[in-house]
């Protein structure tokens, strides 16, 4: 129970959110990333999709184990937070980055292709994913702040 | 110190930190493109001994030209000429035609009449036409009154032409206005403009797509055919006519694409004047208004068959019968495998050598004969316009035919003399078409074939010029690929005529054989005669002396080595009922079929490479080895100054240009799409479609408009040209058509060898495109053509003969197509690139891909490629893009040749090297945005970084400060 409500905490919520959204968008990746653009996945994406779900997956147990409480640890775990939202935000920026070929053969519309779902899927669950996880990290700060006065 | 600021700049920094960097990521991938946004250059050069270079004179291709304006000028001026002498009058009933009242007032009809198709959609780029006169002002330049009210009419209501996508398939749609209501709201203003009605037919077409065979608004759901609203209109003008409201109807075609002429066959339709305009370019129209008032004689030629029937090739039959309308089609059992928009299509050539003309002429001749199998073929319910027709102002008479041999035997001479039996000046093209016997079940032959001809100069009215033109024997070769695998020349006789068109010439060759009234026997003679087969005469490259043997056979459906049960009946002229295809052909694939169509093949190590050597200074410049054989050693001794990532970058970030590299003092260059224009010209000119040009006959115009066009890229510092555009009119249909010259191979490497000829002159590179096969647009990326060798080295390679070969086009430079020849991407198939097009055809120049960072990804890959003869990548590489070969040794020796290759080019036929000399230095900069992002990505991480840094100090002194107070 004490766990439950450790983990009943808006933060954490957001927190949670973004690395379930994070999730989805690197398994949707994984299955539709290659095709007539792209033969290969961004590494620099999955790297940062990784970094992401694992630092995020780590801040969770550690607010389920109570180490955000820890002194030192509980006036920074904001930090920790604003980290893993730059890592989500890396991928996604490194999504796009690499999808910037389909992208211009859509606008240029010679072909015919279009944002196949796939695609937007990814991006839309890439994009709540670094959302999610800066609101967390925004409310993060207010209750250290709160926590202080 | 407020923690709270320093977290607000860890957040704030750190995600600029990140957005930067992900923006220089893809800023550096797609750096030349910025760089050519911002006129930035990516090197500069310096002369590190003034002295020294003062003695050498660097302008090794000078311009004709000292301005933007005058090039501007010049082009105008000639953009106009071609579309005088490429346009084509199909019909003058009553000389209509010209307008000769004076200041002739006339009321133009049909939407397009507002809407004027100047030139297509390219990919690239476009030009402004919102500067060009529109048709209106194009007459009124001749003092031709244009029926205002009418005109304004059709710009506050027409709805304009549309186009829809779905897919692969791009709905094409004319929304021509109801008869009716142009009739009742206008028709009080008819009186008053009734010299001529003219009505202008318009068709759009463009890249990417091929034109709708079904679902348009065109008859049948065909966009080239007329819709309900045209035929009405055409129909109710005829009835004006009858009641001498109008005292003529002219009909202006204004499209690149053949429109279909069925109305030739209503009676209740009268057109007294048909005039094909082509798209007209950004000056044309001025010169259709010249040829309305007889200001200029038309002196233009059919350069593709126009036809009643749409769909009555045999190419058409099976493309038409596909469900979506486009000639692509899946694999019937594609389902079944792991496939993507890269593999899954094909398309069948089954008609062989039938294309065009070739089609039509024979079977009628076969008909005319009385053959067997040749079926129901009434040849005047079908063609409407041979190939090689069109009329003039006078009239030509020819006489005194005769035909000679050279002195060296190796070619025949075409002599007479054409007299202008009219009142009035005019040109006149001189066609000279060649038969071959067809025995039965042997190998294929067309009966006729374009062999040569000679456009006169401006012939005076009752004068008489003489015309000679040479007929390589070597014409009369055909390609067996079945039973010799090499050109032969069947035994039978070999026939030369001249005639004012195809059928002109089939008829005077049944003249001769007495078996036709129609022709002309005298036009016609037997040349020679063969006793026995020939497989020897022609079996070795007349270029190269290449041994010439099956290199395709592994394309042809019929002889693929992985076939399966797959089988194709190729069109026969043995039996055109059988084999007419009622359908298109099926093709399924099966587990060897799919291994062929993938990507990455193994790279095998070739024993007889060694080692390269890389990043040794000998101190030589790039320019240094201009005209430097390309086999001697000093190349290798350049090659060997640059490193393996450099090597790399030269090769794969090739997109529109290629970079600069410093170790062998090469500057960057730019390349620009065509090619019926520069892309994004400074000039803002545009020439007519290519069909247009080569309906001209002329090629000392293609040799100008190469050297205009070389022009227009010097001034806009471009120094190589994607194009011409060499493809074959296979179909109607084709998206690409206007980039392209004509249904006939001769007259398309004509025109081509000759504009290649003028563009280099100037120092710009010319890239014909799209070698090979490239007859079709939709579904273009990997699209898989099957197709017998006899009709690819007769028809579809044979125009990159004459834009490759030295002693013909010489192009040093040629561009692969997206499509697959069988499953083989172009790109990576050694059997076209190095085999035919070097080894047989003596190509020196090198291959650029087509838009390989577009969507070729997965099948235009740098291993097969490099592997199979691709030198240049266009697309956005880098220095490690080819970073995972490195270890294979073969791979290394590869990229070192199409480095050769390159460099070579560059260094002997680019005006890039203008100004640059022995002491030139070229030093490599990084470009402002670059250094820029870089800056701000690196003061972002050190305020990101630092506000950790004092984050974890201020909670270090906090806990130094608990501690002491707990102490």
């Amino acid at each position: 129970m004490k766990f439950v409500k450790r983990l009943v905490n808006l933060p954490i919520l957001f927190l949670g959110v973004g690395i379930v959204c994070g999730l989805v968008a690197l398994i949707i990746y994984y299955a539709t990333g290659i095709n007539e653009f792209n033969d290969t996945l961004s590494p620099l994406c999955l790297g940062f999709s990784y970094a992401a779900i694992i630092l995020g997956v780590v801040l969770v147990l550690a607010r389920l184990f109570g180490v955000d409480n820890l002194k030192h640890i509980g006036d920074n775990f904001d930090i920790l937070v604003v980290t893993d939202y730059l890592f989500g935000l890396a991928a996604f920026l490194f999504f796009i980055t690499s999808k910037v070929n389909y992208i211009a053969n859509v606008f240029v519309s010679i072909d015919g292709t279009t944002f196949d779902p796939a695609f937007i899927m990814t991006i839309l669950f890439y994009l709540i994913s670094f959302v999610a996880i800066l609101v967390s990290s925004i409310l993060y700060k207010k209750i250290v702040q709160e926590n202080k006065e | 110190m407020n923690k709270r600021l320093f977290k607000g700049l860890f957040l704030g920094f750190g995600t600029s930190f990140v957005a930067l960097g992900a923006l220089l990521d893809v800023a550096r991938d797609n750096a030349k493109m910025i760089n050519e946004a911002l006129h930035i250059k990516d090197s500069i050069t310096v002369n590190i001994d003034e002295e020294e270079g003062q003695e050498i004179d660097s302008n090794y291709f000078p311009s004709s030209y000292k301005n933007l304006d005058e090039v501007t000028k010049a082009g105008e001026a000639l953009a106009r000429e071609a579309e005088a002498s490429g346009l084509v009058l199909l019909k003058n009933d009553n000389n209509a035609l010209p307008l000769t009242t004076e200041n002739p007032k006339v009321s133009l009809f049909g939407s397009g009449s507002i809407a004027i198709n100047y030139t297509p959609s390219m990919s690239g780029g476009s030009v402004d036409v919102s500067k060009y006169k529109d048709l209106k002002e194009a007459l009124e330049l001749n003092k031709i009154e244009v029926n205002s009210d009418l005109f304004q009419y059709y710009k506050d209501n027409s709805k304009g032409r549309s186009a829809s996508v779905d897919g692969l398939v791009k709905t094409y749609t004319i929304n021509e206005l109801s008869w009716n209501d142009v009739k009742s709201k206008n028709e009080s203003s008819f009186n008053q403009y009734n010299d001529a009605a003219i009505v202008v037919l318009t068709r759009d077409s463009g890249e990417g797509f091929d034109t709708s065979t079904k679902n348009s608004d065109g008859r049948n759901g065909m966009y080239i055919g007329l819709s309900k609203e045209e035929t009405d209109l055409l129909k109710g003008l005829t009835e004006l006519k009858k009641n001498n409201v109008f005292k003529r109807v002219i009909v202006l075609l204004n499209s690149a694409l053949p429109i279909e002429l069925n109305f030739l066959n209503d009676d209740s339709i009268d057109v007294d004047s048909i005039m094909r305009i082509g798209n007209v370019g950004g000056f044309g129209l001025e010169a259709v208004s010249d040829a309305l008032v007889g200001k200029i004689n038309p002196s233009g030629k059919l350069s593709d068959t126009y036809v009643k029937e749409a769909l009555s090739s045999p190419a058409m039959a099976s493309w038409s019968s596909t469900d979506s309308g486009i000639f692509a089609q899946s694999y019937s059992n594609s389902g079944n495998y792991d496939l993507n928009e890269t593999n899954k299509y094909y398309g069948v050539y089954v008609e062989g050598i039938y294309v065009g003309y070739r089609y039509y002429e024979t079977r009628y001749e076969d008909y005319v004969l009385g053959n067997s199998g040749v079926g129901d073929f009434n040849y005047d319910s079908i063609v409407a316009y041979p190939f090689g027709h069109g009329l003039s102002y006078t009239t030509f008479e020819y006489s005194d035919f005769k035909i000679t041999e050279n002195d060296k035997k190796d070619a025949y001479i075409v002599e007479l003399n054409v007299k202008n039996t009219g009142n009035v000046a005019g040109q006149d093209v001189v066609e000279v078409y060649g038969q071959k016997p067809y025995v039965k079940g042997g190998v294929e032959k067309a009966s006729v074939e374009l062999m040569g001809f000679e456009k006169t100069p401006s012939i005076g009215a009752g004068e008489t010029v003489p015309v000679t033109i040479d007929v390589p024997k070597e014409s009369f070769a055909s390609y067996d690929n079945i039973t010799n695998k090499t050109y032969i020349l069947d035994e039978g006789d070999y026939y030369l005529t001249v005639g004012k068109d195809a059928h002109d010439a089939i008829n005077n060759i049944l003249a001769k054989k007495g078996k036709s009234s129609v022709g002309k026997a005298s036009f016609a003679d037997v040349v020679s005669h063969q006793d026995e087969l020939d497989n020897k005469t022609y079996a070795k490259s007349s270029e190269t002396g290449a041994t010439i043997t099956n290199a395709l056979d592994d394309y042809d459906i019929n002889t693929y080595k992985n076939r399966g049960d797959n089988k194709v009946t190729y069109v026969s002229r043995s039996n055109w009922e059988n084999t007419f295809p009622k359908e298109a052909v099926k093709l399924s694939l099966n587990d060897k079929m799919v291994e062929d169509l993938s990507s990455h093949k193994k790279i095998e190590e070739d024993p007889k490479y060694k080692d390269v050597t890389y990043n040794v200074n000998s101190g030589l410049s790039l320019i240094g080895l201009r005209n430097v054989p390309y086999d001697n050693s000093l190349w290798d001794d350049l090659l060997n100054q640059m490193t393996y990532e450099e090597q790399s970058l030269l090769i794969t970030n090739g997109s529109f240009g290629t970079s600069a590299i410093s170790s062998v003092n090469l500057k960057s260059s730019k390349a620009s799409d065509g090619p019926n224009f520069l892309t994004s010209t400074k000039t803002n000119v545009a020439f007519p479609s290519e069909g247009i040009w080569a309906s001209s006959f002329d090629m000392d115009l293609l040799k100008r408009i190469g050297e205009y066009l070389g022009e227009d890229a010097r001034i806009n510092e471009v120094d190589a040209l994607y194009g011409p555009g060499i493809n074959i009119h296979r179909s109607l249909f084709g998206g690409r058509n206007n980039e392209y010259f004509s249904e006939d191979p001769l007259l398309t490497g004509f025109a081509a060898m000759n504009e290649i000829q003028g563009l280099q002159s100037k120092g710009v590179v010319a890239i014909p495109k799209h070698l090979a096969f490239n007859e079709q647009d939709s579904a273009r990326n990997g699209i898989a053509i099957w197709l017998n060798e006899q009709a690819a080295r007769e028809i579809y390679l044979l125009p990159f003969k004459f834009a490759t070969a030295k002693s013909l086009g010489n192009a040093h430079g040629c561009m692969s197509a997206f499509n697959r020849a069988g499953a083989d991407w172009v790109g990576a198939s050694k059997a076209i690139q190095e085999t035919i097009v070097r080894e047989e055809f003596g190509f020196d120049g090198y291959y650029v891909t087509d838009m390989a960072s577009s969507n070729g990804a997965l099948y235009m890959t740098f291993d097969d490629g490099i592997m199979a003869g691709t030198n240049l990548y266009l697309g956005a590489g880098s220095k490690t893009a080819l970073k995972e070969y490195k270890s294979s040794i073969t791979f290394r020796n590869k990229m070192r040749e199409s480095t050769h290759r390159i460099l070579y080019v560059l260094a002997n036929y680019s005006c890039i090297m203008n100004g640059v000399l022995p002491t030139t230095k070229v030093i490599t900069v990084t470009p402002w945005w670059d250094t820029l992002l870089v800056v701000l990505i690196s003061l972002s991480g050190v305020v990101m970084f630092g506000s950790l840094g004092v984050i974890g100090f201020l909670e270090f002194k906090k806990k130094r400060v608990i501690n002491n107070s707990d102490n």
